[in-house]
């Protein structure tokens, strides 16, 4: 059962024994006012029969002292006695009691009204002696008993009260017990509750404080709330120092040039602002600098959300780690490749010079000249694998951006175009660049278009058979425009269609002309679309040809990279 | 404008094979060619022998092109102004590289990978032709 709940149980099960308690002592109140009652009414009672029995007396007195004292009619007061009663009595005894009465007060009426008519008409007569013998020893009985019955109604009085109290006794008691339990049951339970409050509170401290993470916490105006053991460390703050203070103030943030970011544009100022989380990691988004106490600074990948209760920003929670690590990993492979591909070209250009030397002072044969022809385009050929090597690592690794810049698309093509024309023209091949605007001018990474263009114009001289033909074209569609490259050369098998852009992939009856493709162009091609914020696609006919349509904005948005594409 | 003169080109080229092929087809130009190995010896060559332009490597053993070229250009009129190509094989988006051409002057450079010999001798000549 959850802290919640048992609270819950824990109250209502309190405010029950209350409202127990509370009915117990009323219903025993109730009871004993009742005892109370009967008491009194008892004890009036009492009080008449003593009143009768010191009458009796009275009249005995009166008879000797032959005084004119009148009686009191207490006729009508027994009557009343007896109606009150009546009321209160319902059980057997106290209807004996009440016959009793009753009884006597017969015989006293009768004989002291019999007394009393008697004196009131002869206040000298005096009584002969054996009927006031009689009389007064029937007085003397009927006294005794009256005595009897009042002593009884005295025990029944005290045992109305000893039961009055015993109730009141146990009813105390009992309530008192039952309370007693309830309290030390949700005593214990608040015991066992609190201590699993702390218990929860302790292993969440301690998974905070264990995570490997830096976790900073502030309130809605900037004070730092929380700051686990790792962000202590990594920044070289005491906890005591920082709970409390702004974190703008505590902590500054910089760019990876060095350059203090000002309050409005940090991230966890712009959680606690809007709804903005911010998440940057080693490859992605931009690369903050924490400043430690020390005024040393370490890069850091962040999440930073802000907190959120009942639709209300209450704080925002920044979670970071040091990348320092992985940033210098990155360099490494990023270094690793530059060196890689710039060791690469050394020999390449060596055999290419030389090459060239050797065409020119040795004059070969037709055959030998062949023969050197094609080291030579063999060697193009790697130093364009280089290129493409570095370019598809740099994409793998996220660190590509463009740079757009304006372009006359048009002349752009010719001029490349123009470059292939010598392997045009080793293939006998037609190639149309008709269809386009005079002029076109988008704006654009040249080095990535050129990537696009390279690729795909190369695939189509590459996999047209001889005496084929390649048309170019450009069309203008709204604020983008599209460039199809169509060949009449070997196509794309249409189950293998799909792959077209896969990085490797190549053509199993491309596979055939040439064995040593790379797979990689069409991959970069796709890559860099992707880059210049378009699309690629293409349509093909196995053994008939190809079509490739790239779709791009006319003007192409800059994107953040630390490198650009070779 | 005819050119009497023959002009002195300068090859500091730590690759044998490379520096070799340069050296002959400027020659073959009708250049007088001086070679150097190293940076330090291309320095020593250059402030004695003040070619009319210097075909300078990045990337070389002792002493590296962009030191040669910092140590030109701090030289007397003659070295602040000597015309400079830059051959190299980095990338062009490697920092040595960036540095020398962004920091110091746009400076000339080649990408040898993606150029002929034929080229480089256009280069040259095209460099030499402009006055300043």
């Amino acid at each position: 059962m959850n802290i919640q709940r048992k609270i819950a149980v824990v109250f209502i099960t309190s405010l029950l024994a209350a409202i127990i308690a509370g009915v117990f002592i009323f219903i025993t109140i109730t009871q004993t006012r009742e005892s109370i009652s009967k008491l009194a009414f008892i004890s009036a009672i009492r009080t008449e029969i003593f009143n009768r029995a010191n009458l009796l007396d009275e009249y005995l007195l009166y008879r000797t002292e032959r005084s004119n004292t009148q009686w009191i009619l207490t006729g009508e007061r027994i009557d009343e006695l007896l109606r009150e009663a009546k009321k209160i009595f319902k059980t057997p005894d106290e209807s004996v009691v009440l016959i009793s009465i009753e009884e006597h007060n017969e015989v006293i009426k009768q004989t002291g009204a019999q007394l009393f008519s008697n004196f009131r008409a002869q206040p000298e007569t005096t009584i002969s002696g054996e009927v006031e013998t009689r009389l007064v020893s029937k007085l003397l009985i009927h006294r005794s008993e009256m005595i009897q019955w009042a002593t009884r109604l005295g025990a029944i009085v005290r045992g109305e009260i000893t039961v009055a109290q015993q109730r009141l006794a146990i009813g105390v008691g009992l309530v008192t017990t039952l309370l007693f339990i309830i309290i030390l049951i949700n005593l214990t339970w608040i015991r066992a509750i609190l201590r699993k409050l702390e218990e929860a509170r302790i292993k969440d401290e301690a998974l905070l404080e264990s995570i490997g993470d830096g976790v900073i916490a502030i309130d809605a105006e900037g004070k730092i709330i929380l700051m686990n053991q790792a962000a202590q460390t990594m920044l070289g703050w005491h906890p005591e120092e920082m709970t409390g203070k702004l974190l703008f103030d505590a902590v500054s943030i910089e760019d990876d040039n060095g350059n203090l970011i000002p309050r409005e544009k940090r991230p966890i100022y712009l959680a606690l602002a809007g709804t903005t989380t911010t998440t940057t990691t080693t490859t992605t988004g931009p690369t903050y600098n924490y400043v430690r106490k020390d005024k040393t600074k370490f890069p850091v990948a962040i999440k930073i959300t802000p907190i959120v209760v009942d639709n209300k920003i209450i704080g925002a929670i920044d979670v970071f780690r040091d990348i320092t690590k992985e940033k210098e990993i990155d360099r490494a492979k990023s270094d690793f490749i530059s060196v890689a591909s710039h060791q690469l070209r050394t020999p390449m250009t060596s055999i290419k010079w030389v090459i060239e030397r050797f065409l020119k002072v040795e004059h070969p044969t037709q055959k030998g000249k062949e023969y050197l022809d094609d080291i030579h385009m063999a060697i193009t050929n790697l130093s364009s694998l280089v290129d493409l090597l570095l370019n598809v690592s740099r994409i793998e690794a996220g660190k590509i951006g463009a740079i757009p810049k304006p372009l006359e698309l048009v002349e752009f093509i010719k001029i490349y175009l123009k470059e292939q024309e010598p392997l045009v023209e080793k293939k006998r091949l037609r190639v149309i660049f008709d269809q386009h605007p005079a002029t076109f001018n988008v704006i654009t990474d040249h080095i990535t278009l050129r990537n696009i263009v390279h690729s795909l114009v190369s695939n189509a001289l590459e996999y047209t058979p001889d005496g084929g033909e390649i048309e170019i074209r450009i069309a203008k569609k709204d604020n983008k425009f599209l460039l199809t490259i169509r060949d009449t050369g070997i196509g794309i098998p249409k189950e293998e269609q799909g792959h077209s852009f896969e990085k490797f992939f190549r053509g199993s009856n491309a596979k055939l002309i040439k064995t040593d493709g790379t797979g990689l162009g069409l991959y970069i091609a796709a890559q860099a679309a992707k880059l210049l914020q378009g699309k690629i696609w293409m349509e093909s006919v196995i053994g008939k040809g190809s079509t490739f349509s790239v779709e791009l904005p006319i003007e192409s948005k800059s994107v953040t990279g630390e490198q650009s594409m070779s | 404008m005819t050119e009497n003169k023959q002009k002195t080109i300068l090859i500091v080229e730590d690759e044998a094979p490379q520096r070799k092929t340069l050296a002959e087809q400027f020659s073959d130009e009708g250049f007088l060619v001086l070679k150097a190995q190293n940076g330090q010896e291309g320095l020593e060559i250059a402030l004695r022998e003040q070619p009319d332009i210097i075909l300078l490597d990045i990337v070389m053993p002792i002493m590296d092109g962009i030191t040669v070229m910092k140590k030109l250009r701090e030289k007397n009129t003659w070295g602040k102004n000597v015309p400079i190509i830059l051959l190299t094989n980095l990338n062009s988006d490697d920092e040595t590289r960036m540095k020398a051409i962004t920091r110091d002057e746009p400076a000339y450079y080649l990408e040898k990978s993606k150029w002929t010999l034929s080229d480089v001798v256009e280069k040259v000549k095209e460099r030499l032709a402009r006055p300043f």
